[in-house]
């Protein structure tokens, strides 16, 4: 209900749905804050048991209130309501139930509950073992799980970005803000990151003065300040969930009204300032996770920040003198306080009324009281999440009945106020100070700091109690229902060391990582083992401190722009002319060109490998990667970074190139062409253009780093085209300016830098990967549009016509041309044939390692040309060769089809493959065996060459 | 063919749009030529840089400017020039370095983008890993970097306006995360 | 994670490849190599639990290949310097 006072906008109201009934808040308040003002108390049920759960906390650390939020491909589940900022129209539902909210029939699981303690699972579902797999894997992963994905593709946006500071403060409370302020005043580039809406922290919730004015007012007068500041960045709404290495921190913004929903920022802080507070513990007592009873801070919380009283009769628990300040609050808005009950004084609270709600406590003298809400303090925890990030372990601090951080902070990190165990205001505030004035001194800031802001220490005296003995369960865990019982039955079955006690009763496990559980579990288990707190030890953190979505991670990488999209220069053009397209990594190819009439992709493709066999035809291989090479060594560069000989080949001139790794199996392959003296240009294959280049720039860095050679990728600078077919050299003779083209002036292999269309400057290469007369002519991108029509318009009378990658793979089949498939990473030059290139004379990359014996041996395997016995049957790559008569297993393996294809010129399938002793073998039949497609083909093994094996069409 | 000739297509048809308060504009103006220093030869190629067009070799990092044209620091062996696009740029260049460079025209490598107006910097923290506070980064600096996986310059002309360069191929792939993040921008904040 | 690049300053990881041991530089140039040598060259690695020397490729900037001394236990990294360089005063040449 609501009372007076808070920080939230009275003067207008905000609509919202809740289970699907509209109800009202304010401007300022949050889904929880708005749903006690309704009077709302049963919010969610309990992950194991299904117990009635209400709301416990005011902040991150909240176990019950987990609620999903939007409808339909939105909806985002296990997002804390505590922290849910208000706004109009926000649509919020229950979880984790069957059936309604208040009716859940998995709260059968309750009723078990003598049966479902700790390790339930490891023990029972053990036998008979048939059934796991049947039953009880589907019946648990059915029951299993805090919230329901949509299960539609997330529709909202997600974006990364990048900030740099000099001074990252974490958390904008009381802390955050002093050295926030005397950071921002050193004149140092300060972030200040808090995840609440608004700065202010414990300060908006409590009744503190600051320099004179109420603390709310100090922290919001002090944010005005700090966002004035051109060189201070506020960020509220802000999580930072990690941090990494070399000052890397990991924040999650949320974004309210436009922009990305989400920005996972990288920041890169010279320093930080751990300013995250502290996170109030509960106390085990008997029945203590009714709807109702609630953290006092919380409490506190609710009535000073959001103008809300979680119920009319209120009792306190406490073991500390802050707990004592929630029931003076409580009175001073005039709201009754049932029982002040503190365990200094001996205390207690032994049992609970009230199935979906708190309606009577029981104290240790018997007596019953009335009371709807019972707010329990056991002590502050600091939150030491991010001081644990570079496996930091904190320790235990008796005087404050706390883990402080301890061991090696992350390098630039240093903790202030409430996180580092100082746990009074005034305290806090000269410490941030001092903090940042020293962060400041040592960046080399010379502005002044100004003063410390002044304020009171409160009385924060503790005596540690933790457990009330009795009758009933007693939860530590909320979220995850892990009762005392449970933590004595884990050690009472071994299970004993702390991170075992967590795995095996879930303890501090799920959305809240134990945020209010797990000092409490440690103190229940040193109890229960009967040695101290630090004896036990404790658990440390990972990233992320509140769970970060993975929509987040992935930013705007999703979908189709999970990457780049390449596009070819003559990628327009070929989509105007009917072009399907496929992805080669990174780049978008014509497949092939459909024309009216061609019923299938098989029709086109066919056309397309006649037109060049007949005809001419014109193909886009911009894809490929192109590096001109430079400089007085280039040569002998190419010579020690290509297996076979490249120191004579002259000016004018194209050789193959076969790369291989260092560890001798083949690499790439490509063509390199002299255009000069000292110029030469490389072609790589499209799939390693990138690593071809870097490892490139490897030896000229790092294995010869004296020899005069330099790289330029020009992979995208130049527009490439295949221009082949017997009417090849008639067509480019049309398009070339002003040079003879006939076999004798410009031969197999030649290359030269000329014009093209009356003074476009291009490149020409003589090269073939069709076996047809074939040249390669580039000219520069932009000029790749204008080209390919021109080309078109030049060879209309020709008949050319362009093809695609299909058509290219089929007439490298025919002409027996390794490719992808062959080239695996497997693949020795010996096997593709090309054992005869790798030159014994030099040390080039890789020439050594092929000489080991396993890849020189014999009977090892090599490339051959297939066709079907029976010529109607079609070939499947990926089947695997065996002797006619063998047994199909692996001992009988003799190799396997690596490419296959439809051959329009010889009118049936064909295909590549490496057999063992294979060019021993022509005309032998072995038997092709498939078991994935139950295929078994008799096939005829012949010359990979299945076209022209003289290469005389190349050459004429 | 006499009657056919060639026309360069600008790489985003001459983009030049407004997102919020920002402006973009396809720069097909610009030539762009890679000089590689061969080895022992810095001293060589500044003194070419400097005799012909009174252009200075630019630092690490750095762009150095005379006239219509510009340096960019490259690579430790490479300097990348800026100028407007001229048929015979890269001629020209070769011509006065004379053989003491090896030069190589990147121009259709690139494409390139100016992109200005309030905000430019604060939108561009969502895209570059680069600090682009004024006192790291001021007018006159340039580097190399990712955006979104693609390769990029960006080369900061004043406080708020830049010129990014990215692979000619992937254009539209870079068009299009820079327009989405100028358009949460200026949903945020619709004056820059 | 972040790499101070000797001639650009600090650098975000997401703009560099990572290769390997610093040893890929010694590489035996020569035929008259032993097959044992080679094989110690490509497949052989220390794995030091502490400082460590690796080659780290600047792809998203100058193309630089550097050499980076990260200590593994902290992910401390002491010093970054040019793989030129280094594979200079390693004796390397032509």
């Amino acid at each position: 209900m609501r009372v007076a006072g808070g920080l939230i906008d009275r003067s207008r109201t905000v609509k919202f749905q809740w289970n699907e009934r509209w109800m009202t808040g304010h401007p300022g308040d949050t889904l929880a804050s708005a749903l006690l003002a309704n009077d709302i108390r049963l919010v969610g049920r309990s992950f194991k048991y299904h117990r009635p759960r209400g709301i416990f906390s005011a902040g991150a650390e909240e176990p019950n209130a987990l609620v999903e939020l939007g409808k339909g491909a939105a909806r985002e589940p296990n997002t804390r309501a505590t922290q849910v900022e208000l706004t109009s129209g926000l649509y919020a539902t229950s979880q984790n139930h069957r059936g309604t909210l208040g009716w859940d029939w998995l709260a059968l699981n309750d009723a078990l509950a003598p049966f479902l303690s700790a390790g339930f699972y490891y023990k029972t579902f053990m036998w008979p073992k048939a059934f796991w797999e049947r039953i009880y894997e589907p019946t648990i992963r059915a029951a299993a799980g805090l919230g329901r994905l949509s299960g539609a593709p997330d529709p909202d946006s997600y974006a990364h970005g990048f900030l740099h500071c000099d001074l990252l403060v974490i958390g904008a409370g009381s802390a955050g803000l002093a050295a926030a302020l005397a950071g921002g005043r050193a004149g140092l580039r300060v972030v200040l990151a808090d995840e609440d809406f608004q700065p202010g922290g414990r300060l908006n919730a409590e009744q503190f003065e600051v320099d004179d004015q109420p603390g709310a007012a100090w922290a919001a007068e002090t944010a005005r300040l700090l966002a004035e500041m051109p060189r201070v960045r506020v960020m509220p709404r802000t999580s930072v969930f990690g941090v990494y290495d070399h000052g890397t921190y990991g924040a999650l913004e949320r974004t309210i009204g436009g922009g990305p929903r989400q920005t996972l920022w990288k920041i890169q802080a010279k320093r930080a300032l751990l300013a995250a507070g502290a996170t109030e513990r509960s106390i085990a007592f008997p029945q203590n996770d009714r709807p109702g009873i609630m953290l006092a801070g919380a409490v506190r919380t609710y009535l000073n920040r959001f103008g809300v009283a979680p119920a009319g009769r209120v009792a306190v628990l406490t073991n500390n003198d802050d707990g004592l300040r929630t029931a003076a609050d409580l009175r001073a808005r005039g709201i009754e306080v049932a029982a002040t009950i503190d365990t200094r004084e001996g205390g207690a609270v032994v049992a609970t009324r009230g199935r979906q709600g708190l309606r009577e406590i029981t104290l240790a003298s018997g007596k019953r009281v009335k009371a709807e809400c019972l707010a329990v303090s056991g002590g502050w925890s600091p939150n030491v999440h991010l001081t644990c990030h570079h496996r930091g372990r904190p320790v235990w601090r008796e005087d404050l009945s706390a883990c402080v951080p301890g061991g090696a902070l992350p390098p630039g990190l240093s903790v202030i106020g409430a996180a580092a165990g100082t746990m009074t205001l005034a305290a806090t505030l000269r410490e941030a100070h001092l903090a940042a004035s020293t962060v400041a001194e040592a960046l080399g800031a010379t502005q002044g700091v100004g003063d410390p802001p002044r304020a009171s220490d409160e009385s924060a005296a503790i005596t540690a109690f933790w457990h009330v003995k009795g009758q009933g369960r007693a939860w530590v865990d909320l979220q995850n229902d892990v009762t005392t019982k449970d933590i004595a039955q884990s050690h009472q079955e071994g299970f004993r060391a702390v991170e075992h006690v967590k795995r095996y009763t879930t303890l501090g496990m799920a959305t809240d990582q134990g945020k209010t559980s797990n000092v409490l579990g440690l103190a229940i288990l040193a109890e229960v083992a009967g040695q101290s707190i630090e004896q036990t030890g404790t658990t440390i953190f990972r990233p992320p401190y509140t769970p970060v979505a993975i929509g987040a991670f992935a930013g705007r990488a999703r979908g189709k722009e999970f990457r780049p999209t390449r596009l070819t220069p003559s990628h327009h053009w070929a989509a105007e002319n009917g072009a399907d397209f496929v992805e080669t990594g990174l780049w978008l190819r014509a497949q092939w060109f459909r024309r009216p009439g061609e019923a299938g992709w098989r029709d086109s493709v066919d056309r397309e490998v006649r037109t060049v066999r007949s005809g001419v035809g014109i193909c886009d291989v911009t894809t490929l990667g192109k590096i001109d090479i430079k400089g007085r060594d280039a040569a002998e560069f190419l010579d020690r970074v290509y297996a076979n000989a490249f120191l004579k080949l002259a000016v004018g001139k194209t050789r193959y190139g076969l790369m291989l790794r260092e560890d001798g199996f083949v690499y790439d392959d490509g063509t390199t062409a002299r255009l000069g003296e000292h110029h030469y240009v490389m072609t790589t294959t499209t799939a390693n253009a990138g690593l071809v280049f870097q490892n490139l720039e490897f030896a000229r860095q790092c294995l010869w780093p004296d020899l005069d050679v330099h790289l330029v990728s020009v992979t995208d600078a130049w527009a490439q085209f295949s221009v082949a077919g017997p009417r090849s050299r008639a067509l480019l003779s049309r398009v070339v300016d002003a040079r003879d083209l006939s076999n004798e002036a410009f031969p197999f292999m030649a290359c030269t830098e000329c014009t093209v269309f009356g003074g476009t400057p291009a490149r020409l290469f003589r090269i073939s990967f069709s076996g047809e007369l074939a040249y390669e002519i580039a000219v520069p991108t932009r000029f790749g549009d204008s080209m390919i029509r021109a080309l078109m318009t030049a060879g209309e009378d020709l008949e050319v016509a362009p093809y695609g990658t299909e058509a290219l793979g089929v007439l490298r089949i025919e002409k027996g041309h390794a490719a992808g498939n062959e080239i695996n990473g497997q693949t020795t030059a010996r096997m593709l044939g090309l054992g005869g290139m790798v030159s014994k004379k030099k040390s080039a990359i890789g020439a050594k390692l092929s000489e080991r014996e396993e890849m020189v041996r014999e009977d090892g395997l090599s490339l051959v040309g297939l066709r079907p016995v029976s010529r109607a049957v079609t070939l499947t790559a990926g089947a695997h060769f065996l002797a006619p008569g063998d047994p199909a297993d692996m001992a009988h393996d003799q190799g396997w089809m690596t490419s296959v294809a439809y051959s329009p010129e010889l009118g049936h399938s064909i295909g590549l493959g490496f057999l063992k002793r294979g060019t021993e073998r022509m005309g032998e039949t072995v038997r092709a065996y498939s078991p994935v497609r139950g295929e078994d083909r008799l096939v005829e093994v012949c010359s990979p060459h299945h076209i022209d094996p003289e290469g005389v069409r190349q050459r004429g | 063919m006499a009657e056919i000739t060639l026309k360069p297509t600008p790489c985003l048809g001459g983009v030049d749009l407004r997102i919020g308060a920002i402006h973009i504009q396809e720069r097909d103006d610009l030539a762009l030529i890679c000089v590689a220093i061969p080895q022992e030869g810095e001293a060589a190629v500044a003194d070419a840089l400097l005799s012909t067009w009174d252009l200075p070799m630019p630092a690490p990092q750095r762009v150095s400017t005379a006239g219509e044209r510009s340096a960019l620091w490259g690579a430790p062996d490479q300097v990348l020039l800026l100028a407007p696009r001229v048929p015979e740029r890269e001629s020209e260049v070769a011509a006065a370095l004379d053989g003491k460079g090896y030069v190589t025209d990147q121009t259709h490598a690139w494409v390139i983008l100016e992109v200005s107006g309030p905000g430019v910097q604060a939108a561009f923290e969502r895209l570059v890993p680069l600090d682009l506070d004024p006192d790291m980064f001021p007018a006159g600096a340039a580097a190399r970097t990712a955006l979104e996986h693609m390769a990029a310059i960006a080369l900061r002309l004043e406080a708020e306006r830049f010129l990014l360069l990215s692979a000619s191929s992937s254009a539209r792939s870079f068009l299009h995360a820079l327009t989405t993040t100028l358009s949460w921008r200026a949903e945020l904040s619709p004056d820059g | 994670m972040i790499i101070n690049h000797p001639l650009l300053g600090p650098r975000d990881a997401s703009e560099f490849v990572y290769k390997g041991d610093v040893a890929l530089i010694d590489r035996p140039d020569g035929m008259e190599t032993s097959l044992d040598e080679m094989h110690d060259y490509l497949h052989l690695r220390d794995n030091p639990a502490g400082e460590h020397q690796e080659l780290w490729y600047h792809e998203q900037g100058d193309r630089s290949w550097l050499v980076v001394t990260r200590n593994t236990l902290t992910h401390e990294i002491t010093n970054v310097a040019l793989a030129r360089d280094v594979a200079r005063a390693r004796g390397r040449s032509r």
